[in-house]
């Protein structure tokens, strides 16, 4: 799977930096996972974290700091917390593949949105799966803040591009998008936004249901 | 998170930093593959000298670290006193092909804040951990690797222009950093984001033959 559009630098740098945290850092990992490219620049830039760290101004002291870790060091580890399983949302199909980003995230049942439009919301608030049917438009939006599109399956064009499985679609406030999902199968993404979307139509509100309900 | 910024301006990060006073060239600074020998050390055979070489070196620019993020006093102690114990637990997992010490210890502060942040807020979010199996074993050959990438970046941090080597540190120290780097640079907004496009697309040009 070689993805053909990218998180922009910036975003991959906030990853990097520890700057982009909740369902956007997971949107953008399930890219990485399938992304060499991308995967390497956020090690070159974490390489960036630390020279910047080597670079930091030693801060004072910590009092007894050495001795405590030591002492802490002694007790031994913390007893490993157990790990919830990941839940899908029911009904996906058998041949989507679920990013190992997502093994923490719990998934709700799908909630019908409009006709063709189905959303699922993880249980935590921060993400999105949206599932549209062949051929369905989303009405132009805009958006208030970044956000990010992990496409599972399906492809969906926006007037600037085709997006298909493995590609971010990252699109800010100065764009206004209206995404005309592919004739071929449903589309099924992954959303995450900083922000919220502004609608300017029926269906956008729709999407702005979708991230606001 | 935005109170960094009001500590940071384009003078103070180019002395705290002091690109161009800096280290010599990675081939003739013992300190980095010094800090990758005191981690394989405390791996190999959980020695507690190269440990608290390790500890006296990054407690305090990790506590410094996360001061600049905007971090209370107690709040950065704790957390850097914490990296430091996963030093020492996670020690077998640093592969100095990948990274060098420096890289690999802020990673672990990185983690540990976001951790710190998840569980106040109680949600449930992927851990990156680039910390993973590694696919070498480590050796006095490749450990230099990663520490001539490190030399390289500083190199080309110190050769960006002052406008561009802080709106890179902006995108390191800012939750938001459009309107930090609109702030201190006094550019209009709908400026900064080609100025951001434009300074990461110079550094990753500065820096292209090691990705």
């Amino acid at each position: 799977m070689s993805s053909l559009h990218h998180p922009s630098d910036e975003t991959l740098v906030r990853l990097a930096a520890g700057m982009l945290v909740g369902g956007p850092s997971i949107v953008v990992s399930a890219h990485l996972a399938g992304c060499a490219a991308c995967r390497d620049a956020v090690g070159l830039f974490e390489a960036v974290g630390g020279v910047l760290l080597e670079q930091t101004a030693p801060s004072g002291d910590i009092p007894d700091g050495l001795a405590r870790v030591r002492a802490a060091i002694e007790r031994g580890p913390e007893p490993a917390t157990t790990q919830r399983l990941p839940r899908r949302p029911p009904n996906l199909p058998n041949d989507i593949v679920w990013p190992a980003a997502l093994g923490h995230s719990e998934f709700a049942n799908w909630r019908w949105l409009a006709p063709g439009i189905r959303v699922s919301k993880s249980i935590d608030g921060e993400l999105r799966l949206l599932r549209v049917a062949p051929g369905k438009s989303l009405l132009r939006h805009g958006h208030s803040g970044l956000e990010w599109t992990y496409i599972m399956a399906g492809s969906f064009v926006d007037g600037r591009a085709r997006f298909r499985p493995g590609d971010i679609c990252e699109v800010d406030g100065d764009i206004d998008h209206r995404p005309v999902i592919g004739d071929e199968e449903d589309c099924i993404c992954l959303i995450a936004a900083e922000g919220n979307a502004r609608p300017h139509g029926l269906i956008g509100r729709v999407h702005q249901v979708i991230f606001n309900t | 998170m935005n109170v960094l910024a009001t500590h940071l301006d384009l003078r103070f990060t180019r002395q705290a930093f002091g690109f161009g006073a800096g280290r010599m060239s990675k081939a003739n600074d013992p300190l980095a593959a010094e800090f990758d020998r005191c981690v394989l050390a405390v791996a190999a055979s959980s020695d507690r000298e190269a440990f608290a070489e390790l500890y006296g070196h990054f407690a305090p620019r990790v506590k410094g670290y996360l001061a600049r993020l905007g971090a209370p006093l107690n709040l950065a102690e704790d957390l850097a006193q914490e990296t430091m114990i996963t030093v020492w637990r996670k020690a077998a997992m640093f592969d100095p092909s990948r990274a060098s010490a420096s890289t690999w210890i802020f990673t672990i502060a990185r983690n540990l804040r976001i951790d710190r942040f998840r569980r106040e807020k109680a949600a449930d979010t992927f851990e990156l951990d680039p910390s993973e199996a590694q696919d070498h074993p480590p050796g006095a050959d490749i450990t230099m690797i990663a520490d001539e990438r490190d030399e390289r970046i500083h190199s080309a941090l110190g050769s960006l222009s002052a406008e561009q080597l802080t709106i890179v540190q902006l995108a390191f120290f800012e939750d938001r950093p459009h309107s930090e780097i609109s702030r201190t640079l006094g550019l209009p907004l709908g400026t900064v984001k080609s100025r951001v496009r434009l300074a990461l697309g110079h550094l990753r040009t500065l820096l292209a033959d090691l990705q």
